[in-house]
């Protein structure tokens, strides 16, 4: 057949007009970035993923769990002074009496967000590449919420009886308050700790199956390269250790289709749920303060800018904790720069959201004409707090910016770096909501400076040793990453794939 | 004393096992199975599985959830005890709504995860299939199809012909142990 | 109850009154530079000059004050009522916005709900511990065991709870006086149905201190008493009353520009200088 090189001249072909064009421009082929790069078979994805807590203990991982369990120390002993002498220890004052504690509640709730994002809003929009991240960013949500539920419990002045929040019989026979967003906290956070935990270990009932039935071979293989005789009876302990604790959680998977067909539409409709419940979780708690009267709280805009701010955050920390894990395993085909591009862009976008926010707020308080909200905002950027301010906006506003650019984007020590910024722009974010609105409110008569003790700092930097001892017994027993979820988003996974030899 | 489960026919590729699984199910077994170490889109129609009841366990759930957070709201707060709270009346749908909500999904999501074993008839920690010796692989990175004994068309030789036609890896049979 | 801020010298006998009245904690100067006073009831200074541009822009130099005494308001539609989530602080029939210490958990969130902050947080337990010691928790000295803690407990007014640590507090309109005074009525009525309070029975604390009577407390469901008179005044109104709080505590406002053509007019000092200026030269 004759073709012209020229389109336009296939344009105004014989007959067809659109047969000629499509013969004619012939669109470039664009494949799809793989998931899984260089090839690697299902065996090589299996074998990588379980090998970490399969092989023995690596000298890091020691040396990271003791620096943990001291660091974890101080929220213990910040906490047992805490309830024994009282809430004076830290630097609270009228009229600031919510400080450090509730700044840090709200950090670690938004930062478990990102991880029921990946699971199930990623999942609800069909995007392949959260297989590679979510078992990590799952796990990362649970403890998270473990470390942010401390907060709550224990800023109460009387700890002891913080169980009157829920609505059990007591001896006075009187109920909770349901129209406290406090009450409203404590049913949103302990379903999203319980739901979160029922979607994480579902999730890896297959993968604990296969690790269940790799105990075996792994036991000969570790039992031939013991020499001494307590190595060797360390390694039938750990063996039997291994067979109970991966069968009991594996609940007797079998790989049966039947089954997954119920645990596909199980993991569907938990993903379903979990996605409305990630938006309430933390619209319930921006709510602590949009339901309040104070200039500055009493926002609608707190919903969505707190969840969006939550998503940030969250995959802030899904990058801390990803890039060196990833490094540390030799991860490179299953978190391939095509994740980090995805999560560097998400940042991006939440980032910029709440650079919206920010703008909003300060449109709508000059707007809004009312004195004391219009005042709110002048004092948070040039007030007292203004240096906390100003770390908050470089940290959340101009920091992801650089992940427009691929240089940006593909420099790991940079995102590395970057994440922790955005980290702490989001605690900065968190503590000029809740101290400059409380420090400086309608009465100038009540107007305070607050500052944290060392009871307040120790506290909050031993959560972070808290949540490091949890991820790293996460790491050491449980599978890494989703690897049955990995290999059915693989190219080989694909049973209308042409070309299979048998 | 052994007896025969059923047969086994192990396969290395996602569209082979796609293809044996339609064979099968043409060929008109009812009791069989397969076993993949990942879900394979489109094998649950190509086995004639039909969709899955486990949402009727997460709306019960959701339903129980919803009616127990309104209730217990009115119940805490108009009838049992009322108090005078900022001068707003003592019940209203509104108010109770998050922790309704939140109840609809914590009891749906029990439900769901309740309805997924309750039908897979999890825990169950032993299956005739787990004898076979290269189980471990079903979990990672092989494929098989199994064909129960108990089927009525079950006859050994005319099972190993339909596996031969479909070229497995391998075929065997696999036994469980008689109950004394 | 309604306070005259005409009448209000801001000599602080209300602030004493009730501290007495209340057995409210004596923090120490530590704590009071830590924010902690206890006092339910404060006086609220702010300074300004005649010039507003001044008043935005530095330090006056010489100031005229303006006073506010300011306590629990006992708003009808109360902002600290909706936020505790436990229930320990709700309006009871009478209008009060009550306390409940035994139900407090702390939480404190009442205290940031509340827009004029009257709200008061035990942050230690400050009738326990000895004022030095109340860093040292547990591992201070029990006054209430020790002969000298005993003797301070006889100071205390049997008829108000002591609070713990890790109790909010504030004003209660010295309801133990107001619920004695109805016991008295219902014991006096025996039989009868007379059980309405009469009007002028019973002072609060800070009313009873206060030398120009300029805090009057009273029924405001008898338009009859002399809150209700008090309240039917001009000058009348809520602080930060947008809010629509509907504080059952209002104000009389200051008069500051009295009308010169008046009979009666009497020319009024606003700052020390020109009160200074005002008195006759000595010789």
């Amino acid at each position: 057949m004759s073709h012209s090189s020229n389109p336009s001249d296939a344009a105004v072909g014989h007959h067809g007009a659109a047969a000629a064009v499509l013969k004619e421009v012939r669109p470039a082929n664009m494949p799809r970035r793989p998931i899984v790069e260089n090839n690697r078979d299902f065996a090589w994805i299996t074998d990588k993923v379980c090998g970490i807590a399969e092989g023995k203990t690596p000298r890091w991982w020691w040396i990271a769990f003791i620096m943990s369990c001291m660091i974890a120390s101080f929220t213990l002993f910040g906490l047992i002074y805490l309830v024994s002498t009282g809430v004076g220890v830290w630097g609270l004052r009228s009229p600031i009496m919510w400080g450090w504690a509730i700044v840090n509640f709200v950090f670690w709730i938004g930062i478990g967000h990102a991880g029921t994002l990946i699971s199930a809003i990623l999942c609800l929009l069909k995007q392949k590449w959260r297989t590679s991240i979510n078992r990590a960013a799952e796990a990362m949500t649970i403890f998270a919420v473990a470390c942010a539920g401390i907060f709550p419990l224990f800023h109460v002045g009387r700890v002891w009886f913080a169980w009157w929040l829920f609505p059990i019989p007591n001896h006075n026979a009187i109920w909770p308050n349901f129209r406290s967003p406090l009450e409203w906290d404590v049913f949103a956070v302990s379903t999203y700790g319980t739901v979160s935990l029922l979607f994480w270990y579902m999730g890896m009932i297959p993968d604990l199956a296969t690790m269940r039935d790799r105990t075996r071979m792994v036991f000969e293989k570790r039992y031939a390269e013991a020499k001494t005789k307590t190595a060797q009876a360390f390694e039938r302990f750990f063996f039997t250790f291994r067979q109970y604790f991966y069968g009991i959680l594996a609940m007797g998977w079998r790989g049966s289709n039947r089954h997954w067909s119920n645990y596909e539409m199980a993991y569907l409709l938990l993903a379903g749920l979990s996605t409305p419940l990630v938006l309430s979780v933390h619209t319930v708690v921006s709510f602590d303060f949009a339901v309040s009267h104070l200039p500055g709280w009493h926002a609608t805009i707190f919903p969505p800018y707190f969840v969006a701010g939550a998503i940030f955050s969250g995959f802030g920390m899904v990058l801390t904790l990803m890039l060196p894990l990833r490094a540390l395993f030799g991860l490179q085909d299953l978190i391939t720069q095509y994740h980090i591009d995805c999560m560097c862009k998400i940042c991006l976008a939440t980032g910029t959201m709440v650079g919206y926010a920010y703008a909003a707020e300060f449109f709508i308080a000059w707007y809004g004409a009312n004195a004391f909200e219009g005042f709110a905002f002048v004092n948070r950027a040039f007030g007292q707090y203004a240096w906390a301010y100003w770390i908050m906006i470089t940290c959340n506003v101009i920091s992801p910016q650089f992940f427009w650019t691929r240089w940006g984007r593909e420099n790991l020590w940079f995102v590395w770096i970057l994440s922790i910024f955005i980290n702490i722009g989001m605690w900065f974010e968190r503590f000029v909501i809740t101290v400059t609105s409380l420090a400086n409110d309608f009465l100038p008569a009540n107007w305070d400076y607050y500052s944290p003790t060392a009871v307040d700092i120790f506290t909050f930097f031993g959560t972070f040793g808290l949540f490091s001892v949890l991820f790293l017994l996460f790491i050491r027993f449980l599978p890494l990453l989703a690897f049955a979820e990995i290999k059915s988003v693989t190219k080989q996974a694909d049973a209308h794939a042409h070309g299979e030899h048998h | 004393m052994s007896k025969t489960y059923g047969i086994l026919a192990l396969f290395e590729s996602a569209p082979a096992i796609y293809q044996a699984a339609k064979k099968v199910r043409s060929a008109g077994y009812t009791k069989w199975d397969v076993f993949t170490p990942f879900p394979v889109h489109g094998l649950d129609g190509a086995m004639g599985i039909k969709r899955s009841k486990v949402p009727v366990f997460t709306f019960i759930g959701g339903l129980m959830g919803f009616t127990l957070g309104m209730t217990i709201v009115w119940y805490m707060g108009y009838l049992d005890y009322p108090l005078i709270v900022g001068g707003m009346p003592y019940y209203s749908p509104v108010f109770p709504f998050p922790v309704a909500y939140e109840l609809t999904i914590l009891l749906a999501a029990f439900g769901t995860l309740i309805g997924m074993f309750t039908l897979n008839k999890l825990p169950m920690h032993y299956h005739p299939v787990m004898n076979y010796e290269k189980f471990r692989h079903l979990t990672d990175d092989k494929f098989a199809v199994v064909i129960e004994a108990e089927d009525e068309l079950f006859n050994e030789s005319e099972v190993r012909e339909l596996f031969a036609g479909l070229h497995p890896t391998e075929i065997t049979v696999i036994t469980e142990e008689e109950k004394a | 109850m309604t306070i005259d801020l005409n009448t209000c010298t801001g000599c602080n006998a209300c602030v004493v009154a009730c501290q007495s009245e209340n057995n409210i904690p004596i923090v120490g100067k530590d704590q009071i530079m830590r924010g902690r006073e206890m006092s339910w009831i404060r006086l609220d200074r702010y300074y300004s000059s005649g010039d507003p541009i001044e008043n935005r822009t530095s330090l006056p130099s010489d100031p005229q004050t303006s006073l506010m005494p300011v306590a629990c308001m006992h708003c009808e539609r109360a902002p600290c009522e909706q936020v505790c989530p436990v229930n320990a602080t709700v309006h009871d029939e009478q209008g009060l916005n009550v306390m409940a210490y035994n139900r407090c958990v702390g939480t404190r969130y009442c205290a940031n709900n509340c827009p004029y902050k009257v709200r008061r947080f035990n942050f230690f337990d400050y009738n326990k511990r000895a004022r030095d010691q109340f860093y040292l928790g547990p591992l201070g000295v029990n006054q209430f065991k020790t002969e000298g803690g005993i003797l301070k407990s006889m100071q205390r007014n049997p008829d108000v709870t002591v609070r713990m640590r890790g109790v909010m507090e504030k004003c209660t309109y010295c309801v133990q006086r107001i619920e004695q005074a109805k016991i008295a009525q219902k014991v006096k009525a025996r039989d009868s149905n007379d059980i309405h309070v009469p009007d002028g029975v019973f002072k609060v604390a800070c009313q009873a201190a206060c030398p120009s009577e300029a805090i009057v407390f009273g029924d405001i469901s008898n338009p009859e008493s002399a809150v209700s008179k008090s309240k039917a005044n001009d000058r009348d109104y809520s602080l930060l009353g947008y809010l629509n709080t509907r504080p059952r505590t209002t104000y009389l406002g200051r008069l500051r520009n009295p009308n010169p053509q008046m009979p009666d007019y009497k020319p009024d000092a606003l700052s020390r200088m020109e009160y200074k200026a005002m008195q006759p030269q000595s010789l």
